[in-house]
């Protein structure tokens, strides 16, 4: 083929123009780590970094929702173990009371105490967490228990007996929150029924039974929240290794290897530099250079 | 018999050619850079001979020659190369603009990144779940009313921007028939001068790679067929009608048509002379067309499309909850008219005012409230979990506008990505379409360049051999007239 000097230079300038647009597609890559910048890049890798990096972002509020869920049942459970320690300190007092050896003074001593004890109890009853009733049901803002009228140690319930919940996984829901109305109500009745015989305004003797059935009740919801906790707690590492392997995934689909890139990136830098030093050799003599 | 001064006819003969082969390898070298030169050459022959008169006749002993003479001077063309040129430059034109509208789209949808569309869809399903339990909170209302505005913005600055784009290539649309136009009369003009100086019997070489040059142009804009026509005149025809017979060009024009279907006037091209359409399918213009009114209308309409199933989706779960007051969900999201009416939902949605202004009318809860009594459950966030849910369930027939019991949709999310997967598959096509046109063009110009090209090597290796046979022919010349010197001043002196 007859070659003349423009065939010459337009190669050589369509040559440098590659070696350019290489170039530069290399240092886009390196400057943002990825291999897909636009979908013509890879429209296969396109698709699954969009679904990939969806993933990672559900996992990653599932893992928020799981830590949420973890802090309110940690909550609940201190709550709980406060109640027990109540209950227990009512138990001992109901049955220092019910001895006949207690004069008037001792047992209005008692009597005083187990009030401030259902105090304590309203206390916990209303216990917030982030600034929500823990034990409102779904009325977060409502505060649960209330005396009425004050002074009667009788407590109404102003919640609902709904349930807070939290998402754990694609359609995993795991409700953490225990109406007020299901542990504390009885409770109150209980060391109501406790006050009224020690200050003898009731003549059963039912206030311990009372008692004791509502601290098994207790019990019963604490191991209850402490299941919930352990079931929390293994979706939170599942989902933590869940995340790992995801942007794993992702970072093979979409980050550069830069060992790779940056020694292609040098192979080009020479390619091109060679081009630039051969044309520089090809274009400038002809004949005219040599004739007299 | 030979005449006396014959030898000084082929000494000027010779003179003359070398001395035009000379003047052509100066043009040949002047033009070397200029576009769509053809190299020249002047073409030798040995001029009309003498019989040899002989006395006896009968036995010849040769033709008597006469000197050289320049028979033409001959434009270095290769016919082949040049049709197939003109066959591949309206696909190269074709792709390239192709190429360039579909990357311009991808720049648009900003895909994958952490500000597109999917990046703003999944930030406003995360905050759905954070609602889902914390449905009370006014700062979490806020971030979900928050997100939801950033993903309207996200969708209606890539509707804004594909609308720009197509606006444009309308008004390429124009500037291209335009040129179009202005190239037809060109050759037009050219082929007028062509015949007539055929006619008087020369080759107008340059007038011819002058028109060569506008016949690039042109096939580079729209796919053209090209025939010798007489007197070296061509005929164009686009579309199976003539653009240029002879010294006439038919021209097209554009005109204006209302589209408020489409949301723009759209120029449509006729012939001028007939008022009939034409249709062009490939080159620049071609691809302009095409990008116009099929990939990138398509991707305006996926988008629509896209926002509206959308929008329908989320306001139908949305409606079926209760705000913070007990009230039943409103639309969320709002067009200027009907959800089922709506032209160019992506260009319109907005979210309503009333959440907009008051977070509290998210209707994150399930619970129904009870007459007359005050709504308490509001920490339930039943509904933002099936909002939420919106990110990886298939669509139901309840989501579905106009949907029938049994019908069901890919989620959301997935029709998107799969609205961004088909874009990277049209551009990756458009890129390796224009490589390939690109390196098919490319040889075939590196062949037109080896026969048409000028090398300046051959041409200075010429301009020695013209100078030396330049050089030998004034020899020649000398020689002669010292012959004739001889005659004429020293011959029949004897005895002056």
């Amino acid at each position: 083929m007859r070659v003349t000097n423009r065939t010459m230079t337009n190669n050589l300038l369509r040559n440098l123009n590659q070696g350019k647009t290489r170039l530069d597609k290399l240092n886009f890559q390196l400057a943002t780590g990825k291999t897909v910048n636009v979908p013509s890049d890879n429209p296969v890798k396109t698709g699954s970094i969009l679904r990939l990096s969806s993933t990672v972002r559900q996992t990653e509020q599932y893992l928020r929702n799981t830590d949420h869920a973890i802090s309110w049942l940690e909550a609940t459970d201190t709550v709980l173990r406060d109640l027990t320690s109540i209950i227990h300190r009512v138990r001992s007092l109901a049955i220092q009371g019910s001895n006949d050896t207690n004069d008037e003074s001792a047992r209005q001593a008692l009597a005083d105490e187990i009030k401030q004890l259902a105090y304590n109890v309203e206390g916990l009853a209303n216990s917030t967490h982030t600034g929500r009733y823990l034990f409102a049901g779904q009325s977060v803002g409502e505060k649960p228990f209330s005396e009425k009228p004050p002074g009667s140690l009788e407590f109404a319930y102003n919640g609902d007996t709904n349930q807070i919940k939290y998402e754990i996984g694609v359609n995993a829901e795991v409700s953490v929150s225990i109406p007020g109305s299901e542990i504390f109500e009885d409770i109150f009745v209980a060391i109501k029924q406790v006050y009224d015989e020690i200050t003898g305004a009731s003549g059963d003797q039912k206030g311990l039974e009372l008692l004791d059935n509502a601290l098994d009740n207790v019990l019963s919801h604490q191991s209850h929240v402490g299941a919930l906790q352990n079931r929390v707690e293994l979706a939170n590492e599942r989902l933590k290794d869940l995340r790992l392997n995801v942007i794993d995934l992702l970072g093979e689909s979409q980050n550069i290897d830069y060992a790779e890139t940056i020694m292609n990136l040098k192979m080009e830098e020479f390619i091109y530099q060679t081009a630039l030093a051969v044309g520089a050799r090809i274009i400038q003599p002809s004949l005219v250079d040599f004739l007299r | 018999m030979r005449t006396t001064f014959s030898g000084i006819a082929i000494a000027l003969r010779a003179l003359q050619a070398q001395q035009t082969s000379l003047d052509v390898t100066g043009h040949n070298v002047a033009n070397a850079n200029t576009p769509g030169f053809s190299r020249q050459r002047a073409v030798h022959k040995a001029s009309q001979p003498y019989p040899m008169p002989m006395l006896a006749g009968g036995v010849s002993g040769g033709q008597y020659g006469t000197g050289v003479q320049v028979s033409q001077i001959m434009r270095m063309r290769d016919l082949f190369v040049e049709t197939r040129l003109r066959q591949e430059n309206p696909q190269l034109g074709y792709w390239e603009t192709m190429e360039q509208g579909l990357s311009q789209v991808e720049l648009f949808f900003n895909e994958p990144s952490e500000t597109g569309i999917a990046s703003a869809l999944d930030q406003l399903w995360d905050s759905l779940q954070d609602l889902s339990h914390s449905a009370e909170s006014e700062s979490v209302r806020r971030v979900v009313v928050q997100r939801a505005q950033v993903l309207v913005e996200a969708v209606r600055s890539s509707r804004e921007q594909l609308h720009q784009l197509r606006a444009d290539l309308n008004n390429s649309v124009q500037v291209r028939v335009n040129e179009i136009n202005i190239l037809a009369s060109q050759i037009a003009d050219l082929n007028n001068q062509i015949s007539k100086v055929t006619a008087s019997g020369s080759s107008p070489n340059d007038l011819l790679d002058q028109r060569d040059v506008l016949l690039e142009q042109l096939s580079r804009i729209a796919d053209i067929e090209v025939t010798d026509d007489h007197a070296n005149m061509v005929i164009v025809t686009l579309d199976g009608v003539g653009l240029v017979q002879r010294s006439t060009a038919y021209l097209l024009e554009t005109r204006r048509v209302q589209r408020p279907d489409l949301g723009y006037d759209k120029y449509e091209i006729y012939w001028q002379s007939t008022g009939s359409p034409a249709t062009i399918k490939s080159g620049e213009l071609g691809a302009t067309l095409a990008l116009r009114d099929d990939k990138v209308q398509y991707y305006i309409d996926a988008l629509d499309n896209w926002t509206r199933d959308f929008a329908y989706a989320f306001n139908e779960r949305h409606k079926q909850g209760y705000d913070l007051n007990g009230e039943a969900g409103l639309d969320f999201f709002v067009f200027s008219g009907p959800i089922d009416s709506v032209s160019f939902a992506a260009a319109d949605i907005r979210i309503n005012k009333a959440i907009m202004d008051n977070p509290d009318k998210i209707a994150a809860s399930l619970e129904e409230p009870e007459p007359g009594k005050p709504y308490t459950a509001i920490a339930n966030g039943d509904n933002a979990v099936r909002l939420a849910a919106l990110r990886h369930e298939f669509l139901k027939d309840t989501d579905i506008l106009d949907g029938q019991p049994g019908d069901e949709r890919p989620p959301l999310s997935e029709q998107f990505i799969s609205i961004i997967s088909g874009l990277g598959v049209d551009a990756e096509e458009a890129v390796k379409m224009a490589e390939n046109r690109d390196v098919l063009v490319t040889h075939l110009l590196n062949l037109r360049e080896a026969t048409s090209g000028v090398s300046l090597d051959e041409e200075m290796a010429n301009m020695i051999k013209f100078q030396h046979a330049y050089n030998a022919a004034a020899r020649l010349m000398t020689a002669v007239d010292e012959a004739l010197d001889v005659i004429i001043n020293r011959l029949g002196v004897v005895g002056r």
